[in-house]
């Protein structure tokens, strides 16, 4: 990696890593400063800072921890040096250069700044695993207080129904709202009776237009946005809404609604707990909490529809979804494999997605395959086409 | 035209606030809430440009250095394309918000 000292216009010194600024090139010390306050959360018992640059953000990360333990993770010899060369003594903070055995749970906040996750860039051995909780943080960080409220209202409004549905079928197809559902819609036609079809909500109105009525909808995100997901349908059939899913939408399903528990958000925890539910890991949205989901009900194969986390042009869902959007000049996009070799577009989000469901698979007893032919590739989720759609279900 | 004097000073005003607004969301991580609000900058930037070139046809004294808008929107463009949010963030907070806290009212039409 790069590494270049600059002297910042207050007369500071500030740095480049890889030609990314880390700090401001003003004044350095007091724009880390405030990254670090707005970012601390001093319900944490121990902190893990990454990146220690010249030092900014661990300095004042270690003053208001006031004493509790902050760890900076230091990326190579190069950094460690510069970091000596500009700082006498280093105190309140231990530097590591290795994150394997680091305790990590909800005790200890990670902090990693944008701009040196920019700056390592993607070909760095730690950066996928760095982007997924960056990714979940300013998620979560732009949507706590909503999925508080969501929370509070769900479960005031549970009907404490504390098992599933038992499914008699031992296949599961998923829909997802991916490009590839405008085809293989048609392939789940000629399949309904023989399998359980679980849709996440932003397919359920394509579904329906095309006269499938799912065996249960999923829905997760916490935005107001999904309210017209099962806005205007008559389907009263099994809904399966997570704890912080948006309570409006909820609200406006008649039929039989079940709560899904996700792992590492307390409040949640505390109620599987209390009434002897799982535990789901979310995998960030609601295709992979449906995987975990289907994965708990014990489906034998579980067949991805619409799930293509990848898209060519500038179509990212399927027509008449209810997430389409059109992609313009997206600084995000990136370039990944699909299932038949060519080169997709993906966002950073869609491939942590993927990232999650290639390691969820692994520790899956079902077998998982995936109709999406220009879907983003993910190991061991094989494609299958129409016909071995037919012979996987009669098998 | 008195209108267009109106619009165009109440908006010069909220520049620099909103320079720093913007700022702020880049230097806590928040590219999505940020991206939009520069969205509507550079449209902000446009209009306020076309308001000058038409008040100046109508003989108007206005005083704010259009080639410096279109430096501003070229640097933070070339930020962005790298995704360097520290460049952005400095260009709004030390350059683009000083530029507008300075930037001179129109009085009234010159008679």
């Amino acid at each position: 990696m790069q590494w270049e000292v600059l002297t910042a216009k207050n007369g500071m010194p500030t740095v480049q890593l890889n030609n990314v600024l880390l700090y401001s090139r003003y004044r350095p010390q007091e724009d880390a400063l405030r990254w670090v306050e707005a970012e601390f959360d001093e319900s944490k018992t121990s902190y893990l800072l990454i990146g220690l640059g010249l030092g900014y953000h661990a300095e004042h990360l270690a003053k208001i921890a006031d004493g509790k333990q902050v760890f900076v993770y230091c990326f190579e010899q190069q950094e460690f040096d510069l970091y000596r060369q500009y700082n006498l003594i280093s105190s309140g903070f231990e530097i590591v250069h290795d994150l394997q055995g680091k305790l990590m749970d909800e005790n200890v906040q990670i902090l990693i700044p944008n701009q040196l996750l920019k700056a390592i860039g993607i070909e760095h051995p730690i950066f996928s695993y760095l982007e997924v909780i960056k990714i979940n943080q300013v998620t979560y960080k732009k949507f706590s207080g909503l999925m508080e409220h969501n929370f509070k209202e769900n479960l005031y409004f549970w009907t404490k129904k504390t098992s599933y549905p038992d499914y008699t079928k031992k296949v599961a197809c998923l829909v997802a709202s991916g490009p590839s559902l405008n085809t293989t819609i048609h392939w789940l036609k000629k399949v309904q009776e023989q399998v359980e079809i679980f849709a996440v909500g932003s397919s359920l109105k394509l579904l329906l237009a095309n006269e499938i009525i799912p065996d249960a909808v999923i829905i997760s995100d916490a935005k107001n946005s999904i309210i017209q997901q099962l806005d205007g349908t008559n389907y009263n059939g099994s809904l399966y809404f997570l704890s912080t899913a948006n309570e409006k939408a909820i609200k406006k399903h008649s039929g039989p609604a079940y709560l899904l528990l996700q792992q590492g958000y307390p409040p949640a925890q505390l109620v599987a707990q209390k009434y002897e539910l799982p535990l789901l890991e979310t995998g960030g949205s609601v295709s992979t909490i449906a995987l975990s989901l289907l994965d708990y009900l014990g489906f034998e194969k579980i067949i991805l529809f619409g799930q293509d986390l990848g898209f060519h042009g500038n179509e990212t869902h399927a027509k008449h979804s209810t997430s389409g959007r059109i992609i313009q000049h997206d600084l995000n996009l990136r370039i990944a494999l699909a299932n038949d070799s060519s080169k997709i577009y993906t966002t950073p989000n869609l491939q942590t997605y993927a990232r999650w469901i290639e390691h969820k698979v692994g520790r899956m007893s079902a077998q998982i395959y995936t109709t999406s032919v220009r879907g983003i590739y993910i190991p061991k989720v094989p494609y299958i086409d129409e016909n071995q759609l037919l012979q996987y279900i009669q098998s | 035209m008195n209108e267009v004097i109106d619009s165009f000073n109440q908006y010069i005003k909220n520049i620099a606030p909103g320079s720093l607004q913007i700022a702020e969301h880049l230097r806590k991580d928040e590219i999505q809430e940020s991206l939009q609000l520069i969205l509507h900058f550079s449209e902000g930037m446009i209009w306020l440009v076309q308001a000058s070139d038409l008040l100046k046809q109508n003989d108007v004294q206005v005083t704010l250095h259009v080639e410096q808008i279109h430096e501003f929107l070229n640097e933070v463009n070339n930020g962005l394309e790298i995704q360097d949010y520290v460049l952005v963030a400095d260009m709004f907070e030390y350059e683009i918000a000083p530029f507008f806290e300075q930037a001179a009212q129109i009085e009234g039409i010159e008679q």
